[in-house]
C-alpha cells in the first residue's frame, strides 16, 4: 500500500524530484542563464577576435579543476539523499559534510580566481566578454555561497535526526537546489572557458 | 511533508553504484572537453556542446532523480538541452 502511493506520487505531475516550488525555481534560473548564453555567444559571433583574446585571460585548467570538484560535491549530495532513505543518519550527514567541504573549496578557488582579475585590472566594464564573465560566474557563485548555507543547515538537522526516510522532503529539495547549481555550471563553463 | 521518493521500490546499493557510475563518466567528460578545447580541432566547439549536453542530462536524469519523474519533467529537461544546443549551433 505504502508503495503505491509513492509510486502515485512519483508519478504525478504535481511532485517533481524536491517538489514543484523547487522546480519553478529551477525552470526561472536555468532558462535565465540560457538566455545569457545565448546573447554571450552572439555578441561573440560578432566580435570574435576580442572574445577568443579575452578567453586566454582565463584559465581552462583551474576551471576544469573547479567543475570536478563541483560534480564531485553533487555526488556526495546524490549518495547522502540515498544513505538517508535506509534512515543511515552517520552516513548521510557525512556526505553532506563532504559535498558542503567540496562546495567551500569551489568558492575558494573561484574567490581566488576572481582576486587575480582584479588584481589584473579585469573588471566587470574590462570589454564585454568580462561583462558576462563576471555577470554569469558571479551570479552562480551567489547560488553556490546561498547552496552551502543550506547544505550546511541541513547537514546539522540530519544529524540531529530531524529528517528520516519518510520524512525528507526539505533535504531533496535542498539537493535539487544544489544540483541546479551543478547543472547551470555544466552550461556556463564550456561556454566562458573552453570554446 | 513526506518524502516523494519510492525508495522502497529501487535497491538503494544499485542507485549508489549508478551515481558513482555516472560520476565517473561526467570527470572524463569534463576532462575530454578540456582535452578537445586545448587541441585546436577544427569540430571542437561542436563536441564540446555536445559532451555539456551528455552531462547535463546524466546530472538531471540520475543525481535529481527525474528518471522517476512524471514525463512532464522529463520532456521539460530535454526541451531545455535541445535549445540549449541548436540555440548555441546557430547564434555562434
Amino acid at each position: 500500500m505504502e508503495n503505491s502511493i509513492n509510486k502515485q506520487n512519483t508519478n504525478s505531475i504535481y511532485y517533481p524530484p524536491g517538489g514543484i516550488l523547487i522546480w519553478f525555481l529551477i525552470i526561472l534560473e536555468i532558462f535565465t542563464f540560457l538566455g545569457a548564453t545565448l546573447i554571450f555567444v552572439y555578441y561573440r559571433h560578432n566580435s570574435p577576435e576580442e572574445f577568443a583574446q579575452s578567453k586566454t585571460l582565463l584559465n581552462p585548467i583551474l576551471g576544469t579543476i573547479n567543475t570536478i570538484i563541483l560534480i564531485t560535491s553533487g555526488l556526495f549530495i546524490a549518495l547522502s539523499i540515498n544513505k538517508l532513505r535506509e534512515n543511515n543518519y552517520r552516513k548521510s550527514s557525512l556526505y553532506i559534510l563532504f559535498g558542503v567541504t567540496l562546495g567551500v573549496l569551489f568558492l575558494i578557488i573561484k574567490g581566488y580566481e576572481f582576486y587575480h582579475k582584479l588584481d589584473s585590472g579585469i573588471g566587470f566594464n574590462y570589454n564585454n566578454f568580462f561583462t558576462f564573465y563576471w555577470l554569469m560566474t558571479g551570479f552562480h557563485f551567489v547560488h553556490v555561497l546561498f547552496g552551502v548555507g543550506l547544505l550546511a543547515y541541513m547537514y546539522k538537522a540530519v544529524k540531529k535526526k530531524k529528517y528520516n526516510a519518510e520524512h525528507m522532503f526539505d533535504v531533496e529539495a535542498s539537493a535539487t537546489y544544489w544540483h541546479m547549481c551543478d547543472l547551470i555550471w555544466i552550461l556556463i563553463f564550456p561556454i566562458l572557458y573552453l570554446i | 511533508m513526506d518524502s516523494n521518493f519510492p525508495h522502497t521500490l529501487f535497491n538503494m546499493k544499485t542507485e549508489i553504484k549508478r551515481n558513482i557510475t555516472i560520476w565517473i563518466l561526467l570527470v572524463l567528460l569534463i576532462c575530454t572537453s578540456t582535452i578537445f578545447s586545448e587541441n585546436g580541432y577544427k569540430y571542437s566547439f561542436l563536441i564540446i556542446i555536445g559532451l555539456s549536453v551528455v552531462k547535463f542530462l546524466s546530472v538531471i536524469f540520475q543525481f535529481v532523480e527525474v528518471k522517476h519523474a512524471h514525463p512532464v519533467w522529463k520532456l521539460t529537461s530535454l526541451l531545455f538541452v535541445i535549445i540549449y544546443f541548436f540555440g548555441v549551433l546557430i547564434l555562434f
